[in-house]
Formats: C-alpha cells, structure tokens, sequence
C-alpha cells in the first residue's frame, strides 16, 4: 500500500497530497494534524527526519517536516507542509516520534519564534543569549542590522 | 557527585561551532549537553538578499573544507527551481569535484584524528598526500578551496585533457596510501588502544537519531545519500556502500579511509567515460527569472548528508534558502557517544563525527561543589589525554576485554 493511500484510509480528505515531477511527495495538512500524520509515517517506516524547515511567506509561518524512508538501494521522501499563525506561532514538539527534532526545533524556534509545545528546554540555538525576545531575524518583516545590541561598558574589552 | 565540564566554542570553519558540557564523575563521562552557534553568520538571511547568481558564491563559503559540496547542492537545487537540465559533460565534472573533496576531505580528518590521540606520524603523512588532491584541483579550478566551479545550468570551467590523465596518477596514489593506512591502523596497537571501544554508537541509535554519513556507517546504518538516492551521475556509476559494524571510533575510521579507495575507483570511472565533447552548461543568464517553485536538493557530502530547501517566487532573489549541514545531524549522537567514556576519550569521539577541530579549543573545568573554575585549553587537555592513557592502558585494556 502507497503512502498515499495510507494517510487518506486515516485522515480522510483533510490532507492533500501532490507528487511532483522529481518524485518527492507534499503533503498539506492542517498543524492539529500534524503529530498524528508523523506518527502514521514513522510506522510507516519513514524514520530519517532530514530537517524541519520554517519560513515566513509574510502571512503565516509555514513549516516543513522531510521525511524519509531507506529500503535497500532506494528512497522515499515526503515532504509534511503545515502552517501557524503569525503573531501567535505556537506548533506542537515531534520530539517523541524523532529525538533528532531536538535541534532543528530550537533552531526554527531561534530563528522564526516558532514555540513548539511540549519541547524540554527551548531555548535559542544559533543566536547569542543577550538577544532581546522578540528578536527573530528570518522573519520577513525583520531589517537586518536592527538587531545590533550595543555592548555594555567594558564587555568589548 | 557529578563535575561539569564545559568545552567550546569557538569552531570558525563550519556553519555550526559547538559548545560541549561534559558531567564527569571521576574519570566517567555521565552526560554532555551540546550548545552551537557561536560564529552565526545569518547566511540564510544574507541568502534571501542577494540574487540566485550571488548566492552561488554567497554559500560556498559556508564551509571551507566541503565548499564544493554546497556550491554543487544549491546549483542542483535550484536548477530544480529554474526547470533546467544541466549537459551530462557538466555533470561528470561537478561529480568529479564533489569526490576529490570527499578525498581531501578523508585525508584531512584522518590526519586530525590521529593528531587527537597522538600519533603525529600518521598526521603528517596523511597531510603530505593531501597535497597532491590539492594540487590538482588547484590545477582544475585555479583554487585550493573555494573552486567556484558551479553555476546554475552546468559548469563554468571545461577540464584539460593532460589534467585528467594527472588525475588518474592521483587517484592511483591516493588509492595505494589508503590501503597503506587501513593496513598500519588495523596492525598498530597504539591505535587501536585508543580506538577500539571508544565512542560506542549502537545501530538501533544511530537510527533513531537520524545521524547521516560515514558516523552513521560506521554503525552498520546502510545509508548513502549517492546510493539510496542518486543524484547527478550517481545512479550510473558503478560502487559499493562502504559500511561497518565496528559501532566505534575505529569503525569511523575504517568507513572512512575505505571511502577514500571507492572515491578514487569513481574518479577513474568518470575520467574514463566522461564525454569527450559538448556543453557544458545551459544558458541561464543572471537576470533569468525562475518560475514560482519549491525544491529539495541532496549530496553526500564528506560528513554525511547535506541538504538544502529551496523556494522561489519568481523573483531575481529566493524567497529561502534552508541550509541543514551534516554536522547539525550528527551533534545529538556526541551525546550518546561519550557517555561512560573517560575525559581522555573526548578528543577521538568528538573528533569521530568530523566536525571541526578548534571547537575543542578552550576547556573550563568547573567544580559545582567548590565553585573553583580552571581553564584547560585544547592543546592541556590533549597533553592531559596522551599522559593519562601512558598511565593508565593496561588498566583500560584489561577493562576493554
């Protein structure tokens, strides 16, 4: 049975599924979903988590999920497109279903300010500390440079 | 009564230096916590700024030793975006370079692991035959690093007949020394001492969590970005999948130096049927606008699996560029590495998944009891690491049995 298949047996017509023509499967589904869809493709044998991928088109912040799957010589990828809201990012953390989020989480967190719920420990990954909050500089709105923090006196030294 | 251990961070080579706590009782590592980010340098903002053309040479400088690797990953992906077929001679070229980095790249972290645990004769061996990889794509490209040899839509540079016969001499080279190596480390009891056991990563958790490249095959994981889902001229050319179920540092070794005489079959195959004439390049001009269009790219890069998202919106400019290096996915697994290891096996395991090396420059020990910082840097704990093991490899030996 195709991954195609499998998800609409499960969820019904409330994900879409597209193929393009270099063979990688996208599938949109709303972020509710998101925890139940991984976890039907974990099963499915889809356990190499490739990154997870935020950006900002400007009204909402999308986030990709690549998912692969390994079986001798070949490979399957798909690629879960969920979205959040913008002022209120809020999405759910798929660290149980793939320990390797661990990173790529805070890193989306860091960068997008997405808050992932139920991570142990978010916090920024790539930014320094003393960034303010609020500080998310792959957002479309961000100007690069506002985010200079003036050093205190005598931390230059 | 747990001591911490922090290690880091400067690391000014890659896209992501690292920061290692270490939780030590006694001698035993119980936990380490990674922490990255160090030299961020908002590549992907910088990215999402500057034409598709630009970043073309925007991102090959994310890494120094694996720039090729970048450069060819964004080219390939966003000829996706522009719907473009680059010419096959383009092709033969770009995979060409992508496997003598991968050889340069072997010879430069075998000499870096066996610098860790002090034997500097294999160091400096290894750095000489790296000169000779040098040397040719210095000849191919015109550069040691950096070779700016991609564009969108093929190749910027043709390669020379008398350098592909140059390069089979290399490849022959490269291939003899290899086997000298995997000899002398299978045979020589200081290295195995300090390898064999070390840095135990199970195949079940190098699974779950999802570490790519020679770290991950060096657990049995049978995974190859070039094998499972080739790309470029991969699904022609003719290899094994080097793997091993050694699960430890030595494993990480063997993967590597073994990579090393399949990367130097594949050359030889591409020099002998890389076509003798045509394009190599489509004509796609700087001020091509691409289609509204999203794309993945993958290569296997030296470390392991490197990725790259890209989307347009039919500007000059992309609207994200999404970079994930192999070193990224493979910092989780240090965690599982190190742990009931002793503090002098923490220059070969974090060595083992290749990152780079001046992450390890400053060492902090912390006593949590006493609040009494000391401040080791790389070269004091790699003395500490050489002196304690003079000491102690009897008992470690006995213990290992």
């Amino acid at each position: 049975m195709g991954i195609k298949e499998l998800l609409e047996e499960k969820f019904g017509d409330k994900v879409s599924f597209t193929v393009d023509k270099h063979n990688e499967a996208w599938i949109n589904i709303p972020l509710d979903l998101l925890r139940d869809v991984l976890k039907a493709l974990r099963e499915a044998g889809f356990d190499h988590l490739s990154t997870i991928t935020g950006y900002d088109d400007g009204e909402k912040i999308n986030l990709i999920y690549h998912v692969v799957k390994f079986y001798d010589g070949k490979s399957e990828t798909v690629n879960v497109i969920t979205s959040t809201d913008r002022n209120n990012s809020v999405a759910p953390s798929i660290l149980e279903i793939y320990p390797s989020a661990l990173v790529y989480e805070r890193e989306v967190y860091d960068l997008l300010g997405v808050k992932f719920d139920g991570h142990v420990g978010l916090k920024r990954l790539l930014l320094p500390e003393n960034v303010p909050e609020g500080y998310h500089p792959l957002r479309k709105d961000f100007k690069s440079g506002s985010y200079l923090v003036s050093p205190k006196e005598g931390e230059n030294e | 009564m747990s001591v911490r251990i922090p290690i880091g961070p400067i690391h000014p080579m890659l896209k992501e230096p690292i920061n290692l706590t270490f939780y030590v009782e006694g001698e035993t590592i119980v936990d380490a916590e990674p922490n990255i980010g160090f030299v961020h340098r908002g590549i992907e903002k910088l990215a999402e700024n500057k034409t598709w053309f630009q970043n073309l040479y925007l991102l090959e400088k994310v890494c120094g030793i694996c720039s090729s690797s970048h450069q060819g990953c964004y080219a390939q992906g966003a000829e996706k975006v522009f719907e473009v077929e680059p010419p096959e001679k383009a092709l033969f070229i770009r995979t060409l370079m992508w496997e003598l980095e991968r050889l340069h790249s072997h010879l430069l972290w075998l000499g870096v692991i066996m610098h860790e645990i002090g034997f500097d004769t294999l160091f400096m061996y290894t750095w000489r035959d790296r000169e000779a990889v040098m040397d040719l794509v210095e000849m191919i490209s015109g550069r040691r690093v950096g070779y700016s040899i991609n564009t969108i839509g093929g190749v910027r540079r043709d390669i020379d007949y008398n350098i592909l016969v140059k390069t089979i001499d290399v490849a022959n080279f490269i291939a003899s020394r290899a086997e000298y190596y995997e000899r002398i480390v299978l045979s020589e009891r200081t290295i195995l001492d300090r390898t064999e056991g070390v840095g135990y990563l199970s195949k079940a958790d190098a699974i779950r969590l999802n570490t790519v490249g020679p770290t991950a095959r060096a657990s049995g994981v049978k995974r190859d970005v070039r094998y499972n889902m080739p790309y470029a001229i991969y699904d022609e050319t003719p290899f094994d999948i080097v793997f091993d179920d050694g699960c430890d540092v030595l494993a990480r070794i063997i993967v590597r130096i073994r990579e090393m005489i399949i990367s130097a079959e594949i050359i030889k195959w591409i020099v002998f049927n890389m076509p003798k004439t045509g394009e190599i390049k489509q004509k796609v001009t700087p001020f091509t606008k691409p289609p509204e269009n999203e794309a993945i790219s993958r290569v296997e890069a030296p470390r392991g699996e490197l990725f790259y998202y890209l989307k347009s919106k039919g500007d000059l400019k992309p609207e994200r560029v999404k970079i994930r290096t192999p070193t990224l996915a493979n910092i989780v697994s240090i965690i599982h590495m190190v742990k009931g290891h002793y503090i002098a096996d923490i220059p070969p395991i974090v060595a083992g998944i290749d990152p780079c090396m001046s992450c390890m420059d400053r060492v902090v020990i912390v006593d949590v009891n006493k609040e009494k910082k000391t401040v080791w840097s790389h070269e004091e704990l790699w003395r500490y690491s050489i002196k304690w093991y003079k000491k102690n490899y009897l008992m470690v030996r006995e213990e290992r049995r």
